[in-house]
């Protein structure tokens, strides 16, 4: 398959491919081919973690897209990112976007309410103010808390592992996540 | 509220599964962004490095005067005073064009004396405040007001808050729904992105 080839398939994808093995296929195939495998089976995660880490979900779509892009452009070179170098990638570009649009919130589109599962009309007002409660209570934390508590419970990551990703020891990153925690309970202690 | 709670609430929120429609945006925004005209290539073959090899060895000088005259003014990493800032609007307030009879908002401007701006971001919001005024003129306007506002919105995909740095996928699509509507005489777009982004 071309490399364009791989990348006019995605116009018509749409499955969960989650449990495709990257690493068995990336060093074979051709950059197409293997940038819609590693986008097939990680997208999901990299768009929950960046969701968690931003208010704003339409921006967390921008950042994922632009995670994948340079993940493209990585394949393209020869080399193999996996789901650690998407992580980090999606913490950086979200770090480089906060400090670069600073004024770009003068002109933030508003995002659409998001989707919600619960039932009644009633339910769904509380499921939708308890997330937005969550989200502000994170956005409150330092940002290292904030990324380990998102990598946590959006990407089910181990302390190893979300050391290696936010470049701290797995003390340390144990000490975020335990500080962050707590003060999370702190503020959000009323929706018990 | 106890530890398993508190869990258990973040679980559910955080890893709350992606949308159908959340997915086919991200499949349109990663397709736009590698369809995209002119993405750089990584593999260069050896004539065409050789070249542009060549001309970086040409060009070099002059990009370090022209960069030692950017770095009186901003930051390296892109960022201006609060007085840059505000010139940058003032600069841009006098050349955007505005409907007859529209004022600037007063959300422009360098509020944060002390602070720091990102380079660039002035002039795009002073243009997404021209946008936001013209198509809430196109949607009161007949006539040649109307045309004239038709006119403006319409190039509005050439302007820099549209180009630049600043703009994004999500803006983009909008600011094309709203380009669209206008030529096709639609209002429902317009009345929707000037609701969304313009009062208030």
């Amino acid at each position: 398959m071309s490399e364009i080839e791989g990348v006019i398939r995605l116009l018509g994808m749409n499955s969960d491919a989650a449990a495709v093995n990257i690493e068995g296929d990336a060093g074979s195939a051709r950059a197409g081919e293997a940038f819609e495998v590693l986008y097939l089976a990680h997208r999901d995660v990299v768009f929950r973690y960046v969701r968690a880490i931003s208010r704003d979900e339409d921006r967390a779509l921008d950042l994922t897209a632009a995670t994948f892009e340079r993940a493209f452009t990585e394949i393209r070179a020869g080399r193999q990112p996996g789901i650690g170098w998407l992580l980090r990638t999606a913490r950086n570009s979200t770090i480089d976007a906060d400090r670069r649009n600073r004024t770009a919130a003068l002109f933030r589109l508003r995002s659409p309410a998001p989707e919600i599962t619960a039932s009644s009309p009633e339910e769904q007002t509380l499921e939708a103010e308890r997330t937005q409660h969550i989200r502000h209570a994170l956005a409150e934390l330092s940002r290292p808390q904030r990324d380990a508590i998102a990598l946590r419970y959006s990407s089910d990551l181990t302390v190893r592992e979300i050391a290696e990703i936010i470049g701290k020891s797995a003390a340390a990153t144990q000490k975020l996540l335990d500080r962050g925690l707590l003060r999370l309970k702190e503020t959000l202690h009323d929706l018990a | 509220m106890t530890s398993p709670d508190l869990d258990g609430l973040l679980r559910a929120t955080l890893s709350t599964p992606i949308t159908s429609a959340q997915r086919a945006a991200l499949d349109a925004r990663i397709r736009a962004r590698l369809d995209r005209p002119g993405r750089p290539s990584h593999h260069l073959r050896p004539r065409t490095a050789a070249l542009v090899l060549a001309s970086l060895l040409l060009v070099a000088p002059a990009l370090f005067v022209a960069s030692a005259a950017l770095r009186t003014t901003e930051s390296p990493d892109g960022m201006e005073s609060a007085a840059a800032y505000q010139a940058e609007i003032d600069a841009a307030q006098r050349v955007v064009p505005l409907p007859v009879g529209a004022t600037w908002p007063a959300t422009i401007g360098a509020t944060d004396k002390k602070g720091s701006y990102a380079t660039g971001g002035g002039r795009s919001s002073v243009e997404f405040s021209a946008f936001c005024a013209w198509t809430t003129e196109w949607l009161a306007a007949s006539g040649a007001n109307a045309a004239a506002a038709a006119k403006v919105i319409t190039a509005a995909p050439t302007w820099e808050f549209y180009t630049g740095v600043f703009s994004s996928d999500s803006l983009r699509s909008v600011v094309d729904g709203v380009v669209a509507g206008v030529k096709g005489g639609d209002p429902v777009p317009v009345r929707s992105f000037v609701g969304a982004n313009c009062e208030g």
